[in-house]
């Protein structure tokens, strides 16, 4: 066989022996979740890797900021977690920035620990229930437009409020009270929230458009000085008694 | 003649070549090969580099880098082809986040041998130039995402919107889907990256993977959410309306799903989506079985049988 009829017999059944060739198809799978704990060994390697930073971050984030007497936790309409921490904001805002300020709002997709456990409360604790660097911001807002947001709220599982309280049924805002009185759609009232909100976070967009005042003042900071007030008394930090939105379903 | 004795030659020899590489072709049942792989996923891990502290908390002692390294490594030595990817949300949510931005986050899945991952809304948190900084300097993995166009923005080169890697005999395409940033993410944040329609988008790069590119198997990496009350674009979504993937590993909405999800997609096929939490509490496995495709069957996997693996 002259190289030329090898060269073209081997082509030839490449062709043919490639026309079969199919892509492959998943036949089966088999599916599992593995739960990863501390108790199990760990990567010697990640650990000694991981060592220089846990010490630093252990450096500043260890120190106990406060104490609880029991556990805070975040739940929906309302929690006592989100609504300790409408409470920080809206103390320190008095304090510092505006003492007419009247609401305060904690958006329920910011809060990102399920509880901050009864017991020492360390500055790490602070930092992963609120790990963003959201600012204070505080605005005056039109009833009509707060009732809105208030819709917008009850539609998004609820959040932590502090100042007001209100009822969801079907998604909207019912039996609104601000510190005890009815919400007045022709009033103005001086809310407390975050840059992110403000900004139209969470799809809210009515806020806006609004004057507000930038405080340049982090969120987790308002957290911080809020327990740090309750610390230096040599109390345990407050922890809201009272459900502020319930559902009227 | 010369030229075309050359072209012969070096054809044949190509040829030749492919051939020995592809013993298979020789096999006289070459549709009974079955090849295997071993999927690994996380979603959502949040800076979440330590266990959780043992404070009594719900998820006290879970996750961590130490023990989710020693349990890959453990796969791997099994003797498994391990594909190690994760969907996106790797920043943010622990202190290691707001003193370091990122940077052990990213080294420790390089050392972990992370293949791909994609990018969470909070892994803008730091902004774009930061996680592009991280991703550029610590990663040796890709980023894939097909729906956010970066072209004018820093990430740019940073980002592919799909990755073909070839293991265990099999050709595996990866892409991977985002999130709508406006109103999620600060618009100073993600600047002038633009969002673009993710099942536009996924299905023409899923079709580019599996019909183009010849892939085995198409993986999208999701950050869109597994599905919502309202029509929100989302996991479950994305399987019915598209065509070529395979399998979907989502992220962004925490679900730890019992098994994965099994959807019939817009040809009829079978596709799988799957999520596992959040923080690394846990690591997903998929180990699939593939052969060739058949006669008539060509590339129908409505067979695709799904089990609980033994002993998990």
């Amino acid at each position: 066989m002259s190289i030329y009829r090898r060269l073209f017999f081997s082509i030839a059944v490449c062709i043919v022996l490639g026309a079969c060739q199919r892509q492959y198809v998943p036949q089966k799978v088999d599916y599992s979740g593995y739960n990863i704990n501390v108790k199990d060994s760990g990567s010697k390697n990640l650990q000694d890797f991981l060592q220089p930073y846990k010490d630093s971050v252990a450096k500043l984030m260890d120190k106990v900021v406060g104490t609880l007497d029991s556990t805070l936790k975040n739940s929906t309409p309302d929690g006592t977690l989100g609504n300790f921490i409408a409470d920080a904001y809206l103390t320190m805002a008095k304090q510092k920035f505006n003492p007419n300020a009247a609401i305060s709002f904690m958006n329920i997709g910011g809060i990102r620990l399920g509880s901050i456990p009864a017991g020492p409360v360390k500055r790490g604790k602070i930092y992963e229930v609120m790990p963003f660097d959201n600012e204070m911001y505080i605005l005056e807002v039109p009833g009509n437009i707060l009732r809105e947001y208030l819709d917008a709220i009850a539609g998004d599982r609820g959040g932590g409020v502090a100042g007001i309280k209100f009822q969801i049924a079907d998604k909207k805002a019912i039996n609104i009270t601000i510190n005890g009185k009815p919400l007045d759609t022709t009033a103005r009232y001086i809310m407390v929230n975050s840059d992110y909100v403000v900004n139209g976070g969470g799809n809210f967009y009515g806020l806006k458009d609004l004057k507000k005042e930038r405080t340049g003042y982090l969120l987790r900071n308002a957290i911080l000085d809020y327990i740090a007030e309750f610390t230096s008394r040599n109390q345990p930090i407050k922890i809201p008694d009272d459900k502020r939105i319930t559902s009227a379903n | 003649m010369q030229t075309r004795r050359k072209f012969i030659r070096e054809t044949g020899l190509g040829m030749a070549a492919l051939l020995a590489a592809n013993p298979v072709v020789f096999a006289s049942d070459a549709n009974d090969e079955v090849k295997k792989l071993t999927i690994l996923h996380t979603n959502d891990v949040h800076s979440r580099l330590e266990s959780f502290p043992m404070d009594g908390s719900a998820n006290a002692g879970k996750a961590g880098v130490a023990p989710r390294a020693a349990l890959i490594n453990k796969i791997r030595n099994e003797g498994n082809e391990v594909l190690l990817l994760d969907s996106g949300d790797i920043f943010q949510g622990t202190p290691y986040f707001n003193m370091f931005d990122g940077e052990p986050e990213i080294k420790a899945m390089q050392m972990m041998g992370y293949e791909a991952c994609t990018m969470g809304n909070h892994d803008f948190d730091a902004g774009l130039e930061n996680f592009h900084t991280k991703i550029r300097t610590h990663a040796k993995f890709p980023v894939v995402i097909c729906n956010y166009d970066f072209r004018e923005t820093v990430m740019e080169h940073s980002y592919v919107p799909y990755h073909i890697i070839k293991k265990g005999g099999l050709d595996i395409g990866i892409t991977g889907v985002g999130i709508e940033l406006a109103g999620l993410v600060p618009d100073k944040l993600y600047g002038k990256t633009k969002y673009l329609d993710p099942i536009m988008e996924v299905n023409r790069t899923a079709h580019y993977l599996k019909k183009d590119k010849k892939c085995d198997f198409v993986i999208c990496l999701s950050h869109l959410g597994d599905r919502y009350a309202d029509n929100k674009v989302s996991d479950e979504i994305m399987a019915k309306e598209t065509e070529n993937i395979d399998l979907i590993l989502g992220g962004h909405t925490h679900r730890f799903f019992e098994a994965p999800r099994e959807y019939q997609n817009k040809a009829g096929k079978k596709i799988l989506v799957n999520q596992v939490g959040w923080a690394g509490i846990k690591l997903g496995r998929l180990d699939y079985s593939f052969s060739r495709s058949r006669g008539q069957n060509l590339d129908n996997n409505q067979s695709l049988s799904v089990g609980k693996k033994e002993g998990e």
